[in-house]
């Protein structure tokens, strides 16, 4: 194979070079051009001051010293933890019943209805789920009904159940519009393995664990890896729309605590602050669970 | 084929260029309202100004046949300003006559933006930005954009344009100047005109639901017994129409977290100070050294009480998790029997009640005490100094704004935008007293009604008369006794008379009481990075993690939970906030009595 230079790649390629410039001007103008924010991360920041006061490594210190911040670490650890092994686990199971579905017209309908959550925004689905477990709601309605409990269970007051509705809520939102990708990477598998592997005999489970698994194996990685990066985000919407005094110890985040103490407070370079090591430990997360993928599994996103 | 696929994908990134630039043009003039520049008709006039005779100007004809004063801003261009309201709500409808009259008369539109989402966050980024509306109503929130130096100053603007500002404004005066010596925000409510009627009491009580009392035939006589009469009420109960009967509710939501935090304090016979606890609440020329109001005696006891109710089942623990709207659903379910409010927070809560006629699931007020102890939970409407609106100093037309401003509290215009439209909304009876036909005492039982019908808007967001006018008239329907009288329900009358009482504050024994200038502490902002603000919101928090669950919790466990909240509070900080609150005391003070 011959080796191109450089120039003529991109004369040759400069279809996709154009498609993506639009992709470059908006991660420069909204990831790369704020970071000169960071600035106040180290000042004591006033708005609609022109000179502000430098304050160095004091807003890190405030931050790491307060005790709310390892309860909000936790919570925040904990809530995405569980949010990516129950989506991921329930995105690749539902992909796998849907691809076996023959009917095409019941996997339509079942595609549809799956990811039409996706679709509504927090504040209607946070709704929605504080109403189907509120005390008069659906789930208690039934329980009590079927004499499973005496007194309906108030879930929303009980904070051992926080985290746990919030990865279900995650999941019942999400996962329709999730097996897309997996549905897609699934297509893209030969049909004749399939064809050959019922010749010798494999069963539909086997077809699924020996060919439909290990043909989307990368998909799967390096969505695991991208979602590493995704890690201390776990949100502040559900947990500001479903959380209440009640459960605030275990469902206040990262980002609920930038609001109140920050945010809120007009502490501007506090969240700064916060968003510096937010975007720091993500990186690393990243790099290391792409190391990781490269050398275990050989599949890596870069 | 593979050509004609590069075309379309090269159609479609072009569209959505497209789209995004036509998008994001779309939003660079949504923010700020585009007031047309106008002449600058004001800038010249200050004295009491002469209509012209001729050539009268549409404005000019309508106001005098409402029989309002002439102003020249009827001759004056068009101009549209926008308003910023801190709290949820529908602006009124557009085809309101009072506010439409105004409108035309003053060729000003003011168009109010009502919160929507969580105002603390809202008015964070308004304040990174510099970008917010031509006036705005923050009611305590207010201080950091005064201090940021976005807040238009009016002393100047007041006295040179605005006379009537100037002078209703003038016994508050000194008050109103912050911390720099300029005045920024134009009190609208606690500026008291004339006599003060109070027929209702819209502030903080127990409230409890006519039927539990007409039940009884008696107003439970302390906290025991309040329970005692809702636990009955609710065995005799336990549905009404339908719904589960709820005892008692307890709002956490937010800023009105006051719903759970403040009962103590007034069953200890305090006034509604706030963050702080006076150590003597009626030093009038000193100010008063204050302590926390959370490690008192009294303030276990409460908590103590609510959560034995709630082990007794009246108190739900699914009414702690409400947002303040499913609160107001909850209320209008007409299923609950009892709550700690201030009528103003809850009283849309009703309205459907109202509209329903289910007048006996609405509720009357109850001060109860702690024993021997005098409640104070109604107060002389004092001045607050941090209850006004703020304008922009961006914005188009300063003189005005204050223009507006200064005709709206003109009293007949302050008249027609609270009572409405004389000979439709009301009239003058042989004795001279104002009063309203029956049908529109009706009409505006409702609250809706009256947004959509009346001036209330606009004389809720801008200085106004309160109290009563030189004629000796009260300044609103609800003030006036006779109106008042006249407009009660049937039920209520009836319900009253079995109760011996004349109105709706008939059950309290308080008597209106008159605080010191530095009343109340909630009205005390302080600067944003002060240990002050921090020790604030520290103290906020540990009372939300551990009030709400002290109410919850096991009752073997209460006491042990609250030894680690008093542990938590002495983590806080809080002295610096109270020495902060002692400062401010005296410089109210200080700036009263001209020291």
């Amino acid at each position: 194979m011959q080796k191109r230079k450089l120039g003529q790649t991109i004369i040759r390629q400069r279809e996709l070079f154009f498609m993506i410039i639009p992709v470059m001007v908006y991660v420069f103008i909204f990831s790369y051009l704020p970071l000169k924010g960071w600035a106040m991360a180290f000042q004591q920041y006033r708005p609609q001051r022109d000179v502000q006061q430098w304050v160095g490594f004091d807003q890190f210190t405030f931050l790491f010293k307060d005790a709310a911040f390892f309860r909000v670490m936790r919570n925040t650890l904990g809530m995405s933890t569980i949010n990516l092994v129950l989506g991921f686990t329930t995105a690749i199971f539902l992909a796998l019943m849907i691809n076996e579905i023959r009917r095409k017209n019941f996997k339509r309908i079942v595609q549809t209805i799956s990811y039409m959550p996706h679709f509504l925004s927090w504040v209607i689905a946070a709704a929605l789920i504080s109403d189907f477990l509120s005390s008069r709601g659906i789930l208690n309605t039934i329980l009590v009904n079927l004499g499973i409990v005496e007194t309906p269970i108030i879930f929303l007051a009980d904070k051992n159940a926080f985290w746990w509705i919030f990865g279900w809520g995650n999941v019942w939102k999400s996962v329709g519009w999730n097996t897309i990708i997996y549905l897609a990477a699934i297509t893209s598998i030969d049909p004749e393995l399939y064809e050959s592997a019922e010749l010798d005999g494999a069963g539909r489970f086997a077809r699924m664990w020996h060919i439909t698994l290990p043909g989307i194996k990368s998909t799967i990685l390096v969505l695991i890896i991208m979602n590493m990066g995704w890690i201390l985000n776990a949100g502040f919407e559900v947990q500001m729309l479903l959380g209440n005094d009640l459960t605030i110890d275990t469902s206040e985040t990262i980002d609920l605590f930038v609001i109140r103490y920050g945010i809120n407070l007009r502490n501007y370079s506090l969240a700064t602050a916060m968003g510096m090591f937010k975007t720091v430990t993500s990186i690393i997360l990243l790099t290391a669970a792409n190391f990781a993928s490269k050398r275990f599994a050989k599949e890596s996103l870069v | 084929m593979k050509k004609s696929m590069k075309k379309i994908i090269a159609l479609l990134v072009v569209s959505i260029l497209i789209l995004g630039i036509l998008a994001a043009c779309g939003t660079d003039d949504g923010g700020t309202p585009t007031a047309a520049p106008t002449s600058n008709t004001g800038s010249t006039a200050t004295a009491a100004p002469e209509p012209p005779t001729e050539n009268q100007s549409e404005g000019q004809l309508l106001a005098e046949q409402y029989g309002l004063p002439y102003t020249p801003l009827s001759e004056a261009a068009p101009i549209e300003f926008s308003y910023f309201i801190r709290d949820p709500g529908t602006p009124p409808a557009s085809t309101n006559p009072v506010i439409g009259a105004i409108e035309t008369i003053t060729n000003t539109k003011i168009d109010f933006e009502y919160l929507v989402g969580d105002l603390e966050t809202k008015i964070s980024v308004m304040l990174a930005s510099g970008d917010w509306n031509d006036f705005a109503y923050f009611g305590g929130e207010a201080r950091p954009f005064m201090d940021s130096g976005l807040c238009l100053p009016l002393s100047d603007l007041m006295e040179q344009h605005a006379p009537n500002l100037r002078s209703h404004f003038s016994p508050w005066w000194e008050l109103m100047k912050h911390t720099d010596g300029e005045i920024y925000t134009a009190e609208i409510y606690s500026t008291p005109t004339g006599r003060e009627y109070i027929n209702e009491h819209w502030g903080t009580c127990f409230w409890m639901q006519k039927d539990v009392l007409d039940h009884f035939g008696r107003a439970p006589a302390d906290l025991d017994e309040y329970f005692d009469f809702i636990r009955e009420y609710k065995e005799l109960n336990p549905t009404i129409d339908g719904v589960p009967t709820i005892g008692f509710e307890v709002l956490t939501e937010g800023w009105r977290r006051f719903c759970r935090d403040n009962p103590p304090m007034f069953m200890a016979g305090y006034g509604n100070w706030g963050g702080g606890l006076p150590d003597n609440q009626l030093s009038m020329d000193k100010a008063s050294t204050i302590s926390s109001r959370w490690t008192q005696d009294w303030t276990k006891p409460y908590y103590q009480k609510l959560n034995e109710e709630h082990h007794n089942g009246l108190i739900n623990a699914e009414s702690l998790t409400r947002s303040y709207d499913d609160y107001l659903a909850t209320i209008a379910s007409g299923a609950v029997l009892g709550l700690s409010d201030q009528l103003w927070n809850f009283n849309n809560g009703m309205d459907p009640l109202r509209a329903e006629g289910r007048w006996e699931r609405t509720m009357l007020p109850i001060d109860l005490t702690y024993p021997g102890v005098t409640p104070k939970y109604l107060d002389q409407r004092a001045f607050t100094g941090s209850n006004g609106v703020i304008l922009n100093k961006n914005i188009s037309d300063p003189v005005r704004a204050i223009q507006y401003m200064d005709y709206l509290i003109q009293e007949p215009v302050n008249r027609f935008i609270s009572w409405g439209i004389e000979g439709v909304n009301w009239y003058f009876n042989a004795e001279g007293r104002i009063e309203r036909p029956q049908e529109q005492r009706d009409l505006q039982s409702e609250m809706k009604w009256q947004d959509d019908n009346l001036g209330r808007t606009l004389y809720n967001q801008f200085p106004k008369m309160q109290g009563s006018y030189a004629d000796g008239n009260a300044t609103t329907a609800g003030d006036q006794p006779e109106e008042y009288f006249a407009g009660l329900q049937p039920y209520d009358k009836e319900l009253f008379a079995k109760l011996g009482i004349k109105n709706q504050t008939g059950l309290m024994r308080s008597v209106p009481a008159e605080w010191p200038v530095y009343y109340p502490y909630w009205s005390m902002a302080f600067e944003d990075g002060s240990p002050a603000n921090l020790a604030d919101q520290r103290v906020t928090d540990i009372n939300d993690r551990y009030l709400t669950q002290l109410i919850i919790c096991p009752a073997n466990q209460f006491d042990s939970l609250w030894d680690e909240y008093q542990t938590a509070l002495a983590g806080t900080g809080e002295r610096d906030l109270l020495d902060a609150m002692e400062e401010m005391s005296q410089a109210r003070l200080d700036a009263a009595f001209g020291n």
